[in-house]
């Protein structure tokens, strides 16, 4: 059926209906073959949050390794396999996955959608992911770890690093380009055709508007990072001269393809988190978001103007002034649109008439106000003649770790405490929450503040140590002090997480009281996300007039007259809208659970170890399996027996 | 029709839209692009970057095979587009008739293509120099889009021929066929970037 008839069926019937239909299978092969977009997330979310704790020992050990001149806690050789793994996994592994863990979870059901567009292609991108990093972190089990830098300048990595370490870093980031464009597409088609009806753009949550932005972005940058690995895997591997200066190659080719990606990247793993802050702050300021369509003008035209800023990062490599004044001036304008954010959260909290000083509050606003140090020093290194006299120093460690950290780990774990009890249904506890807020953020400023005196008085960057007597030693102490009591904060949440899941506080569906249609749900969320497809009306339609929650959530419970789409058969169906008013498109059938996602990202996997370790009967080996598994994927569409 | 019920259940406007699979091979197309935009943007920075081009004492490409190669791959974007519209005339028949004919022209490309890898000369490999390089990369990138456009148009046929596509369903067909006329439209710029610059703007 399709609309809830009160003669013939009851909300409890609709519901038992609505659950088997979207159900996975249980056990082993439900896992396997599962493409709920809430599983997907699930996973990003973990994948990602590991990788965040291995990128972090592995700053511990650099830290320990600085803390004192001259010291012999890491060999100059791992030191560097260590920095090179540190930002590889930062970036890449953790800071542009824990996006998608929230955007998965979180945007169908901010939208009022059962599921993202392309089910089965969003598990493949998390599987993409998965094997990618497996992939990357092969490397520790022969010893050759990537050590030419996360940014793998050449000739350093096409010449000097002989080993498979960049190999396995080259091969492994063009794998995981792979996820973050198949997820961007499925994010960008997810929230052109799946917002519930009268879900018009101007109603749309903040968070989508940001991943939105970012997945256009990913679509337009991520060819950087596939072409520009890829090039210098052809000239490690098969002997190509792409960046070879003796036989036509450019040197300086891989720092304008690197940074062609690789400033719109900050930007991609920093306007979703701006995205969550856009979600909390209204919620415990009992505030509508002041200056909404501000807000979303700024996030766009971040996206925009980031796309004319990469010459910033090359200001010291001889380029013509003009140039590079055209990407200074670009770099300070970026700020413009950053300013407009900070003063619609301003507005925002201003205009409250009572804030609830929760721990997710606390995190966000430790975030906007340590981002806002970061934002300051990034104003300061735009102007070239100040970035000649910092470049390759501290004072940019201490930028770029303020702006990442502040504008997206700080965020994290205020999503965290804001939206884990929808995933799982149980609250974090408070007091632990705020205790690790403190010592968390005191420690970021430990850690980073000093570094920008460091850079000033002249200790270089990706140093592995440095001689004793240059007046740097103390500021390295604190420095160190504060990277083992941020570690000391993160792992106080940690423990919250399992010391709440064992206190097990029942969350009920909406515990904030917020606005935003994912509270219309249960919490943990039912597999079918809606019972009854909401109709919307208003940015935040579960908010009355003064800004309180209604007490009658629409998705729990379906009414008589809902429309429910719950079908006899086992089909996965939900509403597909037209339009940027989000009219009534159509009745859509979804893919339900497969393989295919997980054996194509397998083949995948196949294929780039054996163009690894140069193998050509492996590598033929994965092609083919890509191709077949691609069939198999499609093969039902094609003979009609599925959609 | 559960539409139906829904649209007069529901006060909202309804509205026809773009599917699903319209949006995903528009995005497709954007970063696939990009991605070849990229390349070239290799090509001619190293090229505005060179002392002479082509580089060390490579010939100019050969101009008449590949002019030829060119007009049939380019009249393929046009059989397909015929295709396209018999097929929104109800017309199964014809439609098969050029889809098949879209297909042998591709394939006739594809087959110049590794033809030309096959006789290329010896001393003019990818090892050469960067211009050796780019000119493999490129091209092969190329073919290889190609060769998985081919795979779509098969998957295509069978799936026309099993009648999954009429005149009121063509939007699985019209895709496909959106992806070989992007195909075909990298060549536009491949094709001068690859074969011409070492002719007209050799140094």
């Amino acid at each position: 059926m399709s609309i809830l008839d009160p003669e013939t069926d009851s909300p409890q019937q609709v519901k038992r209906r609505l659950t088997e239909i979207w159900s996975d299978d249980a056990g082993t092969p439900g896992f396997f073959s599962s493409v709920d977009h809430k599983r997907v997330g699930h996973r990003y979310l973990v994948t990602s949050f590991v990788f965040f704790l291995i990128g972090g020992i592995q700053a511990l050990m650099m830290r320990t390794q600085l803390a004192a001149p001259n010291a012999n806690v890491l060999s100059p050789e791992l030191y560097n396999r260590m920095l090179t793994m540190h930002g590889t996994t930062m970036f890449f592994l953790f800071l542009g996955t824990i996006i998608s863990a929230w955007g998965n979870y979180i945007i169908p059901l901010a939208i009022g959608a059962r599921d993202m567009a392309y089910p089965r292609l969003n598990m493949f991108s998390y599987w993409v992911f998965l094997f990618a990093g497996i992939f990357m972190y092969l490397s520790f089990f022969i010893g050759q770890i990537p050590d030419g830098g996360w940014f793998a300048y050449v000739p350093l990595t096409t010449d000097f690093s002989p080993d498979l370490g960049m190999d396995f870093w080259a091969l492994g980031v063009v794998f995981l380009g792979i996820s973050s464009t198949v997820g961007a597409v499925n994010f960008i088609v997810t929230t052109f055709k799946m917002r519930a009806p009268g879900l018009t753009m101007s109603r749309l949550p903040l968070v989508v508007w940001s991943t939105l932005t970012t997945s256009f972005m990913i679509l337009f940058s991520f060819p950087a990072i596939t072409v520009a690995p890829l090039l210098m895997a052809f000239d490690r591997i098969v002997g190509t001269h792409f960046f070879d200066p003796e036989l036509g190659g450019d040197a300086l080719l891989w720092q304008h393809l690197f940074w062609f990606w690789g400033h719109p990247i900050v930007y991609i793993v920093f306007l979703p988190p701006i995205g969550w802050l856009y979600m909390i702050i209204p919620t415990f300021a009992r505030q509508r978001i002041a200056g909404y369509h501000w807000a979303v003008a700024a996030t766009v035209a971040t996206g925009f103007i980031s796309f004319g800023v990469w010459v910033h990062h090359m200001f010291a490599t001889g380029l013509p002034d003009v140039t590079a004044g055209f990407f200074s001036v670009a770099s300070l304008g970026v700020s413009f649109p950053t300013a407009v954010a900070f003063f619609v959260f301003t507005a925002t909290v201003w205009t409250a008439r009572r804030i609830e000083w929760t721990a997710s509050m606390l995190w966000a606003v430790g975030a906007l106000i340590s981002f806002a140090i970061g934002g300051i020093s990034g104003v300061m290194v735009a102007v070239m003649p100040f970035d000649w006299q910092t470049h390759d120093t501290y004072f940019v460690v201490a930028h770029l770790h303020y702006v990442l950290v502040a504008g997206n780990v700080l965020p994290m774990f205020a999503a965290f405490h804001y939206w884990l009890p929808k995933v799982t249904g149980w609250m974090l506890s408070e007091r632990l929450g705020k205790w690790s807020f403190w010592v968390t953020v005191i420690g970021l400023h430990l850690v980073f503040f000093p570094q920008h005196w460091l850079g000033l008085v002249g200790m270089p960057r990706r140093v592995y140590t440095y001689a004793e007597g240059l007046g740097w030693d103390t500021a390295n102490l604190v420095s160190t002090v504060g990277a083992y009591l941020f570690a000391l904060g993160v792992l106080i949440s940690v423990v919250n997480f399992f010391w709440s899941r064992h206190r097990h506080v029942d969350a009920g569906p909406n515990p904030w009281g917020a606005g935003t249609l994912e509270w219309a749900t249960t919490s943990p969320v039912a597999p079918y996300n809606f019972a009854q497809i909401p109709v919307v009306g208003d940015l935040y339609p579960l908010w009355d007039d003064q800004n309180r929650a209604i007490p009658q959530p629409v998705g729990i419970e379906p009414e008589p007259g809902g429309v429910v789409l719950a079908p006899e058969e086992e089909h996965h169906e939900t509403l597909e809208t037209v339009g940027l008013d989000a009219r009534i498109g159509s009745v859509l059938e979804m893919a339900g659970p497969s393989y295919w996602p997980l054996w194509l990202a397998a083949s995948l996997f196949v294929s780039f170890f054996g163009f690894l370790i140069h193998n050509l009967a492996t590598l033929t080996a994965g092609v083919v399996a890509v191709g077949l598994s691609l069939i198999g994927w499609h093969w039902g569409h094609i003979t009609g027996e599925e959609h | 029709m559960s539409v139906d019920a829904v649209r007069a259940q529901l006060d909202v406007p309804s509205g026809e839209g773009r599917s699903l699979a319209w949006w995903g091979i528009v995005l497709t197309i954007l970063t696939e692009g990009t991605l070849f935009a990229m390349l070239l943007f290799v090509y001619y920075y190293l090229f505005s970057r060179a002392q002479e081009w082509p580089l060390g004492d490579i010939q100019p490409p050969e101009l008449f095979t590949i002019s030829i190669r060119t007009a049939i791959l380019f009249s393929s974007s046009a059989t397909m587009s015929i295709a396209d519209r018999a097929l929104r005339r109800g017309r199964i028949g014809l439609t098969s008739v050029f889809l098949v004919l879209t297909f042998l022209l591709g394939a006739l490309f594809l087959a110049g293509h590794v033809r030309e890898m096959l006789i290329l000369p010896e001393e003019f490999t990818w090892a050469t120099n960067a211009y050796g390089s780019l000119f493999y990369v490129i091209v092969n990138f190329h073919g290889a889009h190609l060769l998985v456009g081919l795979i779509f148009l098969a998957f295509t046929f069978v799936a026309l021929r099993r009648g999954r596509y009429s005149a009121d369903s063509h939007e699985g067909f019209k895709v496909s066929g959106m992806y070989w006329h992007f195909v075909d439209a990298v060549w536009v710029f491949v094709f001068p970037t690859l074969y011409l610059v070492p002719h007209f703007l050799a140094k």
